[in-house]
């Protein structure tokens, strides 16, 4: 199990990329295909994390890094991997134009940064070095110095993933109902 | 003010009278329907410190676990996955576990399980398909089912709803797969993101459930969170054939729009003058009529798919390539959807037409459409009727994949060469 990191205010290096980057291009389906969840599914997924259009990518990113990318960033498949697959290379946080249905809500659930910020890769170039500040809701580019807001999160967006995503939100719950007597009889 | 078909089941589900877009809701979820992914539902619990899983399944009733992707199994990692799936689907006691005689997990749903009026999730992203039958469905990750299997419950934000008007009638040769190439290379994949699609209009109408799930299915590359059809005679009849879940029949609760319902965007779509569509390499939204490419040669045109593997398309190859031969050189593979449809294909004589043509026909599941069989090498041209053509879907990231109706890609593998399908009905 893979945690994001949960700081709200994020400093980091940005690796840019384009229109509709799909869940293929993130976790190719050879690799994501049903493995175990085990540690070797994912240095599996990490180490073929983009590999049709960066091959080795892997080996750049550095922890604390920023993905940047144009529209509909993470669309197709439901798969969970490509979010987990961001984590374990390393990046902080997504930052796109816009974001695919699905991979918006799998970012939230394992409590990892995906945020949607209209005109980002017109701002911002590859190699920038971005502040995301989530209290305040700014982006600032200091590289270049320019700076724009955020559209904060819904209130419920922001407690799951400051919980540290969905799974840790239902540990809870259980854990108090469990103390109310329920589940009390195991499957 | 009125409310369209997701406002009303998302009001309905939350227990308030009226909902509005933008709203964050706590919704019941009617029903559940989860392939091999089941497996991460499991471990992500237990690897969360959830000690031995999820404590329970809210309702054994509503939630199916279906073995799909890979039935049967092509590989040892596949086979150890079904093994797990049997053992944690013993250890939750689960009433309705397929382990065999599958398919794809949405032609299951919309044969034996769901229902019109339920909000349902799948763990798959073409859980969209079942708003072919008016059911409000969507795909969702393992995380967030683990939640909602065991509560019942699962927060959503109302979508706004587009409505999509289809005026006029379909040449014979195109199907709804031409339909959502059409609307996605006019509007791209960014279409209806984080919104509804009512598809609507005599041209909805017109299409059988067949062609309604092609449509609806392709919602979530439209960037859809629902894909949803009207309730009518079509749907009725479809569902009186049921024979699965009989039990459960009478809490379909059909959900029509209201007469004023408040629409974020209206799009209309003449059918009559539409040509077929094509989506080129590596995009969904790379779309041209096919008469801009024709001639491209190919060397693999495959059908199946949730979208596109069911009879109806069927027919449409058989009715193309019956008494004809596949041009020499080119791989026409045909995966049905389902064991039903294998049957209802077997006793129409399509099997045999389609070996008759040159055509293999393979067992049904998801294999061609990720390229678990029929993986493309490098410099491979593939024409396919399957739902995607991202770089690398199907093998290697060298491979060109062309996405099309059932009948452009017989069509084309008749020819060789990517070619119109008009000309040949
Ligand atoms: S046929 Fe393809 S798109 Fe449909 S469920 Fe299977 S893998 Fe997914």
């Amino acid at each position: 199990m893979i945690h994001a990191q949960r700081s709200r205010v994020l400093v980091g290096r940005v690796w840019k990329f384009g229109d509709n980057i799909d869940t293929d291009v993130i976790t190719p389906a050879d690799t994501t295909c049903f493995g175990l969840g085990d540690a070797e599914e994912i240095r599996i997924l990490k180490e073929n994390a983009f590999r049709s259009i960066r091959p080795g990518f892997y080996r750049l990113v550095r922890p604390g890094d920023m993905l940047v990318a144009g529209r509909n960033f993470g669309l197709g498949s439901h798969r969970e991997q490509a979010n987990t697959a961001l984590v374990s290379l390393g990046f902080s946080v997504v930052i796109a134009e816009s974001i695919a249905r699905i991979f918006f809500r799998n970012s939230v659930a394992i409590g990892f940064h995906a945020i949607q910020v209209p005109g980002i890769t017109t701002n911002v170039e590859e190699g920038d070095e971005l502040r995301v500040d989530l209290e305040r809701w700014r982006l600032q580019n200091l590289t270049n110095g320019k700076e724009t807001a955020i559209e904060p999160y819904s209130e419920l967006v922001q407690r799951i993933i400051e919980s540290g995503g969905i799974v840790e939100v239902l540990k809870a719950r259980i854990e108090a109902d469990r103390k109310q007597g329920k589940f009390a009889t195991r499957i | 003010m009125g409310m369209t078909i997701a406002e009303k089941v998302m009001a309905r589900a939350s227990g308030k009278e009226v909902v509005h877009p933008g709203q964050y809701v706590d919704a019941r979820i009617d029903r559940i329907i989860a392939d091999e992914e089941f497996y991460r539902i499991h471990t992500a619990a237990e690897a969360a410190g959830i000690a031995g899983g999820l404590p329970d399944i809210w309702d054994r009733d509503r939630f199916h676990l279906i073995l799909e992707h890979f039935q049967p199994a092509l590989n040892v990692t596949q086979a150890l996955r079904q093994q797990k799936m049997r053992e944690v689907a013993k250890r939750y006691g689960l009433t309705h576990f397929r382990d065999a005689v599958c398919g794809v997990i949405h032609r299951i749903a919309i044969e034996d399980y769901v229902l019109p009026g339920e909000l349902a999730l799948g763990s798959d992203s073409h859980s969209v398909a079942w708003g072919a039958v008016n059911c409000v469905g969507t795909g969702m990750g393992e995380h967030e089912l683990a939640y909602a299997l065991v509560y019942g419950t699962l927060w959503f934000k109302v979508p706004e709803t587009i409505k999509v008007v289809l005026s006029g009638r379909l040449h014979a040769a195109l199907s709804g797969k031409d339909v959502a190439l059409y609307l996605a290379g006019q509007h791209t994949t960014a279409f209806a993101l984080y919104k509804a699609i009512e598809f609507t209009g005599p041209g909805a109408s017109a299409l059988s459930i067949d062609g309604r799930i092609s449509l609806a299915a392709h919602a979530v590359e439209l960037g859809g969170k629902f894909g949803l059809f009207g309730y009518d005679d079509t749907t009725a009849g479809f569902l009186a054939d049921r024979t699965a879940m009989l039990h459960q029949k009478h809490l379909a609760q059909p959900v029509a729009p209201d007469p004023d319902a408040v629409y974020c965007q209206e799009v209309r779509v003449d059918l009559d003058g539409l040509e077929p569509q094509v989506a080129r390499p590596h995009n969904f939204d790379n779309v041209v009529p096919v008469s801009r490419i024709a001639g491209i040669p190919i060397h693999q045109a495959q059908v199946g798919s949730c979208a596109n593997g069911n009879l109806e398309d069927i027919a449409t190859v058989v009715r193309l390539v019956k008494g004809k031969r596949v041009a020499q050189g080119v791989r026409l593979l045909v995966q049905p959807a389902s064991w039903a449809v294998y049957r209802a294909s077997l006793e129409r004589g399509f099997i045999g037409d389609l070996l008759d043509a040159g055509a293999q026909v393979l067992s049904p599941g998801c294999h061609l459409c990720i390229g678990m069989q029929g993986a493309l090498a490098g410099g491979d041209v593939c024409i396919t009727s399957t739902t995607r053509n991202f770089r690398g879907r199907m093998g290697s990231a060298d491979a060109q994949i062309y996405l099309a109706s059932p009948a452009t890609v017989a069509a084309s593998a008749l020819a060789g060469v990517i070619a119109d399908p008009r000309e040949v009905v």
